[in-house]
């Protein structure tokens, strides 16, 4: 019974640091499974590899890596470029808009719901009800407005445009708690405020260097610029550091 | 006479009709143009993977973390593996050599990868002497997973028939490809 009683213990305390530890982020990583920026084509949720190609999402089984093999393959639209996974659910972004498909069936992933926009590009994160596009126009993309596009995706067979942030050349995103941050290119990178999804607030640009993706790795960003990798220490986001930048 | 051509002339350009300009590629260019050649090879050693001591980064990619390792894409060449053990010295350590790579996804020390439209399945559990152990030929569209010259501009679209492309030449090219 003593037995019993400290095994409980140590597994409330378990669960407890690993609550308190825990940082919310878009790149919610374990220890055997890696995670890419915002703009990747591929990614892995569960014993499933997801791949979107121009047009199709295509599934694969990779249980036993030595024998991954094809599931299926489903049509979406035109100008697929980004997956990025979120619990049970896929957010693909295209030039024409964002599909949320839902992985209640990992090997049957389902189309649930849509927004359309203006051509631009578009990766996508998703953080619980709230979807964060950015829109970026330009000769490859579009015409849309550059900014950072909130979704209200309570509801995901109808995501609800919430808030329209102007920001220039919005590139790859991510986000650690209440704070996002968006890639703008030669404009440096926008640190944003999202407590209130709905009125997203632009904190801070970092203008060091031209950015393009992020990875959150809890306390430290790991951001693709112009020159190489730079490393931020972003534990307190009112004290972003320069941890380091690898040179190309 | 002549000065009712020149205001024709004038209309047509303010009015659109006449383009000096064009922000956008053309479709069809039906000259030669100055842009970059793929080079071919059809070596079969070039379509296994091997790792290498660090490379400079040419043509950046995507990036993506496992454990403490980064590991960025070489467009079209393999990947640069950084450690990120301490951030403070985070840099390049290795070289994962794979033509035609440039989309990456690990798990359990499986590496997911593309060569061209080939999906790649690498064994990674001995860093040191990486093996492919799955391959599914064409197994989605190659549009996007093509590797692109490193500078903007015309570049002769690749013909995988013709072998797997170790580089980039400038040349004189037909119409085909634009990198934005």
């Amino acid at each position: 019974m003593k037995k019993l009683i400290i095994i409980s213990l140590l597994f409330l305390l378990t669960i407890g640091v690993n609550s308190c530890t825990k940082s919310d982020s878009s790149n919610a990583a374990n220890a055997n499974t890696g995670v890419g920026g915002s703009l990747a084509r591929f990614t892995i949720v569960g014993n499933y590899l997801y791949i979107a190609d121009v047009s199709s999402l295509s599934v694969y089984n990779i249980i036993d890596p030595s024998n991954t093999s094809f599931v299926r393959s489903v049509y979406i639209g035109r100008d697929i470029e980004t997956i990025f996974p979120n619990g049970n659910l896929l957010f693909i972004g295209s030039q024409t808009g964002m599909f949320i498909y839902s992985l209640d069936v990992p090997t049957d992933p389902v189309l649930k719901g849509q927004a359309l926009h203006l051509r631009s590009c578009d990766p996508v994160v998703a953080k619980d009800s709230f979807a964060f596009v950015t829109l970026k126009s330009g000769a490859a993309c579009g015409t849309a407005t550059d900014g950072l596009y909130t979704y209200n995706i309570k509801d995901i067979t109808q995501p609800e445009l919430i808030n329209t942030l102007e920001i220039p050349t919005p590139a790859g995103l991510g986000y650690r708690d209440t704070t996002l941050f968006v890639c703008c290119e030669n404009n440096g990178l926008a640190v944003i405020n999202i407590k209130d999804e709905k009125h997203p607030v632009v904190k801070k640009m970092i203008t060091a260097n031209t950015f393009y993706d992020v990875i959150v790795l809890d306390n430290v960003l790991v951001c693709m610029v112009k020159d190489g990798i730079d490393l931020y220490d972003i534990e307190d986001v009112n004290k972003i550091e320069l941890l380091k930048n690898i040179k190309y | 006479m002549r000065s009712i051509f020149l205001s024709i002339t004038i209309v047509m350009l303010l009015s659109g009709c006449i383009k000096l300009w064009n922000h956008h590629p053309p479709e069809y260019v039906d000259s030669k143009v100055w842009g970059s050649k793929p080079i071919y090879s059809n070596d079969s050693t070039l379509k296994e993977v091997r790792i290498d001591t660090p490379h400079v980064v040419k043509n950046a990619g995507k990036i993506y973390a496992y454990q403490h390792y980064l590991l960025q894409c070489e467009v079209g060449e393999g990947f640069h593996i950084i450690d990120n053990t301490d951030p403070k010295k985070a840099s390049r350590i290795k070289f994962l050599k794979l033509l035609g790579a440039n989309e990456i996804s690990i798990k359990n020390n499986y590496l997911y990868t593309n060569s061209y439209s080939d999906l790649i399945v690498i064994d990674l559990n001995n860093i040191d002497s990486p093996h492919i152990v799955k391959r599914v030929g064409s197994a989605f569209a190659a549009h996007g997973f093509l590797p692109e010259p490193p500078e903007r501009g015309y570049y002769e679209c690749i013909d995988l028939t013709k072998g797997v492309v170790t580089g980039w030449a400038k040349d004189s090219i037909y119409y085909g490809c634009y990198k934005n």
